[in-house]
């Protein structure tokens, strides 16, 4: 059996397990970009509407971040515990290895992510075309959408190979490192170095780290 | 004795009846709560003043560190102090050859005529709990004075230091050339060019403006970048030529769901927008606030690009001037035409546009390759379970 059959068989499987999930990330991501205009204009009527516009690029990047990360744990760690539960046996009885079935699963998990970008470029395509722009202001969906596709994937990544490259252990790993973080905020205040975290965040988003790709401007409108 | 405790009761008695009252009297004092303010802010004030003087003569007593771009830099002798000094002496350094490119040999003199003192603070107060300990610095930058606290930390981030010591630099000019830079450009000009950042602020202005002026400059037409830098005779009517009296009252009426809600707003909102009161319309969009089509910002770089044009004496050039129209006085400074200086500035402008969200190629490569430095280490070891 070669690899493509085997990709085709784990990704209806797993579409099986995570249907509801799946269809909830997409309604959500596709709500984000119309929530984010709609918060915008509820915060602050008194903007005009080309600020307004400019205003809503915040909202969209804070709504589309929190989304995309989510989406990217959720269908990491849904399709390891579903394997988890039965002890592993599925990936076991494979006659495969199992990093060839762990990029199997990546590959299958970064596919149903489609269905989350999908809906988030159709709410952002919505919203594109629902507004009437003011002269002067563009819109770059596709621009907008490549750069969410872009932070979903190495997200996946990331979280994928934690989660797969640490087993069970790695909810206690992310667990540690967020009281790490947590922790160090703490020492800092109370030893009135409150220079740590801002540092911590620019080793964080610095040009060869992986999160980097979040530290750009995310905005829907513009000049 | 029974006559002595009987006029004590009836005097206590007498007291509990009269405090209530004196104490509402006290209360009902109209302007007692004003009172109390005003000395409270009195005395606050005397106190600072007087530990403002005693900093000062304490600062007069520290030894000095060294001349650093001309100015005198003074310290304690804490370590942490000296580093700071030390620091801000180096940004004093950089500073001077900013000024020597547009001031001239005033620069020097300027700076001659400079100090900065660095004290160590221990963070004592509330305020300062939200710093490392540090130091401050005053700094008198030819009679300018301006103070800031510096953590060894803070001084990392040098832009924002060199943001002080700019801003120190162009109160000391305005300060002795008010009369020749309030009326154009309203300030004086900067003494480093654009950051990207405000390169990337002035376009936006300039594209968000409702002003045709606007419109036709970014197009390249540079007359109307004149008016939109408010290059203007003195007698002009600037407001009238950035919007003209419909686009005042377009803007009037979109405003109209927050001046329509105030009473008192609301009748001028009427005779504006329904019974198309021009005087009323240009009232209320003045009171409103008039945004220029091209900020301050872009103004004061414009003489900044006059005077580097124009050398080390175009400084002098300037302060000499007498009442001559903006044009003029920035090609008597530059020695060049002002539409060269404007269409500089435009190409700067139109740099500031800026660029979408979609990744760049490296974005591209370097999340590839973490990617892919993911993916490798999954593959290569064995699932854990």
């Amino acid at each position: 059996m070669t690899a493509f059959p085997r990709y085709r068989a784990l990704l209806r499987q797993q579409l099986i397990l995570q249907r509801v999930d799946i269809a909830l990330l997409t309604i959500l991501a596709a709500l984000a970009a119309p929530a984010a205009l709609i918060t915008a204009r509820a915060f602050d009527t008194s903007l005009g509407s080309a600020e307004r516009l400019l205003a809503t690029n915040a909202m969209l990047a804070a709504f589309s971040t929190l989304h995309l990360v989510a989406s990217a744990i959720f269908l990491v760690v849904r399709a390891y515990s579903a394997d988890a539960a039965v002890r592993h046996t599925y990936a076991a009885s494979l006659p495969i290895e199992r990093g060839r079935y762990a990029l199997l699963r990546a590959a299958t998990g970064l596919t149903l992510g489609l269905l989350p970008l999908a809906g988030f470029a159709i709410g952002v395509a919505v919203v594109t075309a629902g507004v009437a722009l003011p002269p002067a202001l563009y819109a770059y969906p596709v621009a907008l959408v490549c750069r969410y596709a872009l932070a979903f994937v190495v997200t996946f990544a990331l979280a994928f190979a934690l989660q797969y490259g640490a087993g069970r252990r790695a909810s206690r790993i992310a667990v540690t490192m967020i009281l790490v973080l947590t922790l160090t905020v703490v020492f800092a205040e109370i030893a009135e170095q409150p220079n740590i975290l801002p540092s911590i965040g620019r080793v964080l988003v610095s040009p060869w780290s992986p999160l980097s790709v979040f530290a750009a401007e995310w905005k829907l409108f513009d000049v | 004795m029974c006559d002595r405790r009987g006029i004590l009761t009836m005097r206590l008695a007498l007291a509990l009846v009269v405090a209530p009252s004196v104490l509402t009297a006290q209360g009902e004092d109209p302007l007692g709560n004003v009172r109390r303010s005003t000395t409270r802010a009195y005395a606050e004030w005397r106190e600072a003043r007087e530990a403002w003087q005693a900093d000062s003569l304490r600062r007069a007593t520290l030894r000095v560190l060294g001349q650093f771009g001309g100015a005198t830099v003074r310290s304690d002798s804490t370590s942490i102090a000296e580093s700071v000094a030390r620091d801000l002496g180096a940004e004093l350094e950089l500073l001077r050859d900013d000024l020597r490119l547009v001031l001239g040999p005033l620069a020097d003199s300027m700076l001659a005529r400079s100090s900065v003192s660095v004290l160590y603070d221990p963070p004592d107060a509330r305020w300062y709990r939200y710093y490392a300990a540090g130091a401050s610095a005053r700094l008198d930058l030819d009679g300018s004075m301006s103070s800031r606290y510096f953590s060894e930390r803070t001084l990392g981030a040098r832009g924002r230091v060199r943001d002080w010591l700019d801003a120190a630099a162009r109160d000391a000019v305005l300060k002795r050339h008010e009369a020749t830079l309030r009326r154009w450009p309203g300030g004086a000009p900067s003494f480093r060019p654009w950051t990207d950042e405000e390169r990337a602020i002035v376009y936006r202005g300039l594209r968000l403006s409702r002003s045709p002026v606007a419109q036709a400059c970014h197009d390249g037409a540079f007359a109307a970048c004149r008016v939109a830098l408010a290059m203007l005779p003195a007698d002009a009517d600037t407001v009238s030529l950035w919007y003209d009296p419909a686009l005042q009252r377009v803007q009037i009426a979109e405003r109209g769901r927050d001046t329509i809600a105030q009473p008192m707003l609301a009748p001028l909102h009427r005779a504006c927008v329904q019974r198309g009161d021009d005087q009323t319309c240009r009232d209320m969009f003045l009171g409103a606030g008039v945004r220029a089509p091209l900020s301050q910002l872009a103004r004061a770089e414009l003489l900044r690009l006059a005077l580097v044009a124009g050398g080390p004496q175009a400084f002098g050039r300037l302060a000499a001037l007498d009442s001559v129209g903006v044009a003029e006085a920035l090609e008597r400074i530059s020695g060049v035409p002002a539409d060269s200086l404007i269409a500089t500035l435009h190409a700067q402008i139109l740099q500031g546009r800026p660029t979408s969200s979609a990744p760049a190629p490296d974005d591209l490569l370097l999340a590839g390759a973490w990617i892919v430095l993911a993916m490798l280490a999954v593959s290569r070891r064995r699932i854990a379970p």
